[in-house]
């Protein structure tokens, strides 16, 4: 795992040459990939209720959820547990390896918040 | 330009009345075009900068012609390219002032506009020149004078094509109804924003922006929460004072960066500035100036809890507290704001416990350029700006933080008044520390004013998302947009 306090210096690096050039540089600014976090900042014993039902409902309750306005698309209800637990592959791969979803425009899940539901899956999806 | 035209009186009980049926009207059609179904976000505020740094090309874009006027002193001036020429809130967004309403009715509108800017007279479809006279389209939502009289630097009532200049009491309203297509359709309310100020005495305002939170889940989960409709910003103002400087104490935005109308950009969603949501306010004071070029903002305030799921609030129904947590911030944003470019910068912190969102500290750079200014071949504005900031990550045992960025670059093409074409370029990249997660944005789009107080936006947006199995998503969001 790499320690995040070991890359800050840079990432200064590559902010102060982003700024150089105006927006138009940052590609590839990324250091880490996004399965790697600092242990001390994801929190040890991640609970459904608490930590990732709020992050599921709040990234995929607008289409994946049963009261969602556009209807549950593709049958998926991401704010059951059961369905949540069988669902996380799937979730990785379009969320954070795609990036495809939530659709177009959407805000796109963080890494952080990813972390703590990968916790949650290792830890063997404590209620 | 021949002498103001003032059109005919048509103030006291048919005013008054007209922007009541207005509002009522419009607040009628909102509320039953909610859907029990579901819903969506509620949007931003739509100040736009843009029109502000097109403002500079002709005098009358903002008041009527300037025969014979004495150009008063530089200050008691109002002439600058600040928000607070056509707004009441001083950092821009909501309520107009009586300049911003001039313009929204004289210069904006395909059709019906009640003066055209000498600059601009010929720049119309030639079957569309409807307008043959000045009288003003919509009902001005402004009433009574301040006791004791207005203050000096006031605005004057004659050089507005006869709009309440300095209203004792004054209604506004943003709505957006939109469209947002991303592999679903979905319809909803964007905005309702209702704006008020009583403006009693010759310096003092008390202003408020209310508007309803939508949340994400749909309309049924709106309004299932406790307070589906809230006030957003409260604030007493001492205003109109030399140099166009101000001081207000209550709750506002803090002022930093470019103040765009979608909330969906970076360097607004991620620095903690979406105005669509109570979590971006601040409680605090703030002091500015703008005389003419330079513009100064400089706030001290009470921060708010971050905009983020809660454990002890699974389905987001709670708000944040009115007058923020516990804890210290301060934003600064200065420049200079000419004719034909501008250029400033930002500065802001944010001092909170980690339960809150914990600490972060920004700074931006923003910049425009406006060619029409230079030449009538060329009705472009350019604005652009790029942010970084640093956050806390939710450590309790460090203090460890990470770096992020955003930046978007914007060009508006007005084709014919009423006809304003966009692109927009944005990068970000939300987390330096992790890989892969930055993304490029374009869109394309514009706005149709067809009216005044009345316009039609379109934009076509593409991400494209960095990595290796990164995919480009897409989506369009089409809104009808209403506004006085």
């Amino acid at each position: 795992m790499g320690r995040i306090a070991d890359l800050n210096a840079r990432s200064r690096r590559r902010g102060l040459f982003a700024l150089l050039f105006v927006g138009f540089a940052g590609c590839g600014a990324g250091d880490t990939s996004y399965l790697d976090f600092d242990p001390a900042s994801v929190p040890a014993q991640p609970t459904w209720a608490n930590d990732v039902l709020p992050r599921l409902d709040y990234y995929c309750g607008a289409c994946h959820s049963p009261d969602a306005q556009v209807g549950l698309q593709e049958g998926l209800d991401l704010t059951n547990y059961e369905v949540a637990k069988f669902a996380l592959l799937d979730i990785e791969r379009t969320a954070m390896i795609e990036r495809s979803m939530p659709p177009g425009t959407a805000q796109k899940m963080s890494a952080y918040d990813f972390a703590v539901i990968k916790r949650w899956d290792k830890n063997g999806h404590p209620k | 330009m021949s002498a103001m035209h003032r059109p005919p009186a048509r103030r006291g009980f048919s005013r008054a009345f007209g922007a009541i049926v207005l509002t009522g009207l419009t607040a009628l059609i909102t509320l039953a075009s909610f859907d029990p179904r579901g819903g969506t976000e509620i949007a931003a505020v739509s100040a736009l900068p843009h029109y502000a740094a097109r403002a500079a090309r002709t005098c009358d874009n903002c008041h009527a012609d300037p025969t014979g006027w004495h150009n008063p002193e530089l200050s008691l001036r109002k002439c600058n390219l600040s928000c607070s020429t056509c707004h009441v809130n001083p950092t821009g967004g909501g309520m107009r002032t009586v300049a911003g309403r001039y313009y929204g009715q004289a210069t904006l509108p395909l059709w019906f506009p009640s003066h055209r800017p000498a600059k601009d007279a010929n720049r119309q479809f030639s079957a569309l020149r409807i307008a043959k006279t000045r009288r003003n389209r919509l009902p001005d939502p402004a009433f009574g004078k301040p006791l004791g009289g207005s203050a000096p630097l006031a605005y004057e009532e004659e050089r507005y094509n006869g709009l309440r200049a300095d209203p004792l009491f004054q209604l506004g309203l943003d709505t957006r109804y939109a469209f947002w297509f991303a592999g679903a359709t979905l319809f909803f309310p964007m905005q309702f924003d209702i704006h008020a100020a009583l403006h009693p005495y010759k310096h003092l305002t008390i202003y408020s922006t209310s508007g309803f939170l939508a949340k994400s889940k749909g309309y049924a989960a709106t309004f299932g929460r406790p307070t589906p409709f809230m006030v957003k910003d409260l604030f007493v103002m001492l205003h109109q004072l030399p140099y166009m400087s101000y001081v207000r104490v209550g709750n506002f935005l803090p002022p930093f960066g470019t103040y765009l109308d979608d909330h969906t950009v970076a360097t607004r969603r991620d620095f903690g500035l979406h105005s669509g949501l109570l979590q971006s306010r601040v409680s605090g004071i703030e002091l500015g100036l703008a005389p003419n070029y330079p513009y100064l903002n400089v706030a001290v305030f009470r921060p708010n809890r971050q905009d983020a799921f809660r454990g002890d609030d699974p389905d987001n129904d709670g708000n944040p507290p009115f007058f923020g947590v516990d804890g210290w911030g301060g934003a600064i944003a200065a420049g200079w704001r000419d004719l034909g470019w501008q250029l400033g910068v930002s500065a802001m912190l944010r001092r909170r416990g980690l339960e809150d969102g914990g600490d972060s500290e920004a700074v931006a750079l923003s910049w425009g350029f406006n060619p029409w200014y230079y030449s009538d071949w060329l009705p472009l504005v350019y604005l652009g700006e790029l942010a970084y900031g640093r956050k806390q990550r939710p450590v309790v045992t460090s203090k460890q933080s990470y770096g992020h960025m955003a930046s978007f670059h914007q060009l508006r093409a007005l084709v014919h008044n009423g006809v304003d074409l966009l692109v927009r370029y944005e990068f970000a990249d939300p987390d330096f520390e992790i890989r892969d997660d930055h993304y490029h944005r374009l869109a394309l789009g514009g706005d149709l004013i067809l009216l005044p107080g009345f316009s039609i936006h379109g934009e076509f947006r593409m991400q494209f998302n960095a990595g290796a199995d990164a995919v480009t998503t897409h989506d369009a969001v089409l809104y009808f947009r209403g506004w006085y």
